[in-house]
């Protein structure tokens, strides 16, 4: 077949008639309400999805925090917590009983017998 | 600003045929065809293309071409499942050149050469047979189709060229096939 020939053909190739039932079916496209146009669902969940994975990843592979302390270290603070609670106790008690013996044993006798004392100038001298 | 019902219907009167015409010469399988037709005259519907009806045109070419491609895809991946529809149904508008006193053995012959033609372009590839339809059959120019299909008008030409080569050489080889039977 020539180059001319075959173009005559495929230029005359014959239109094919839209078939009825397709005709109608495009004929009525307009009498569908006209859908708004939806934002379809993986526009949005596709980000979300992305970010819930990224998040989790995130989390499952974060390191776990430092202890600060060692299990020695917390022990050997809470010995010395006792010990300074048992010494300030020990601090109190004492400070109490020399603050009484202080006053009973010194301040008390010591406030007697001088008034006894000048009770007696007193009177010795009233008689002489 | 909405297509109004009247101008559409005017639009689709005007352009079914050709539509048509063009997914089934690209396709060769009617229920693709009419896939393609219905899915386009949709799309032109719900998106209005901007522009005059010859712009529209232009759109709907682009659309057609394209939905024909993506058609004829997937006809491929399941090519193993699919019968071709029978298409003695359809009718064809009547011949151009057919004139009164029209000889029945010559009208025979051009329907045969036409139909041969027809087959051979189905083996080519989606993109060229596309082309080719558009040059020869539609009449649109080459840089109307590189318009149309966003293309470059010296590789449509290239394309079309090679297109016209691989069909006369497959009817070629068809003749031939026919001659040694």
């Amino acid at each position: 077949m020539t180059d001319d020939k075959l173009r005559e053909t495929l230029g005359e190739l014959p239109v094919v008639k839209c078939p009825p039932d397709l005709a109608r079916r495009l004929a009525a496209i307009p009498d569908e309400p006209r859908r708004r146009p939806t934002v379809r669902w993986w526009v949005w969940a596709t980000p979300l999805a992305a970010a819930a994975a990224l998040a989790a990843v995130l989390i499952a592979t974060r390191p776990a925090p430092a202890p600060r302390y060692t299990d020695a270290e917390v022990a050997a603070a809470r010995i010395q917590a006792v010990e300074t609670v048992s010494t300030a106790m020990t601090l109190i008690q004492r400070t109490q009983r020399e603050a009484v013996s202080e006053v009973l044993g010194r301040q008390v006798p010591n406030t007697l017998r001088t008034s006894v004392q000048k009770a007696l100038q007193l009177s010795e001298g009233g008689q002489g | 600003m909405a297509m109004t019902e009247q101008a559409y219907r005017d639009f689709v009167q005007a352009q079914q045929d050709r539509v048509f015409s063009y997914a089934w010469y690209f396709l060769r399988h009617r229920e693709d065809a009419e896939d393609v037709t219905q899915e386009a005259f949709l799309r032109l519907w719900r998106q209005y293309p901007a522009g005059d009806d010859a712009g529209r045109q232009a759109w709907l070419t682009r659309v057609v071409h394209n939905l024909c491609v993506d058609a004829d895809r997937r006809r491929r991946v399941r090519r193993d499942r699919v019968r071709l529809a029978d298409e003695g149904e359809l009718e064809r508008l009547p011949d151009r050149r057919a004139g009164a006193g029209d000889q029945l053995e010559a009208a025979q012959s051009r329907d045969r050469q036409r139909e041969a033609v027809a087959q051979a372009l189905a083996g080519l590839p989606a993109q060229t047979r596309g082309l080719m339809l558009l040059h020869y059959w539609q009449g649109l120019s080459l840089r109307e189709i590189a318009s149309s299909l966003g293309l470059n008008e010296s590789t449509v030409k290239v394309r079309v060229h090679r297109a016209r080569r691989a069909l006369r050489q497959g009817l070629d080889g068809q003749l031939a096939a026919e001659v040694g039977t």
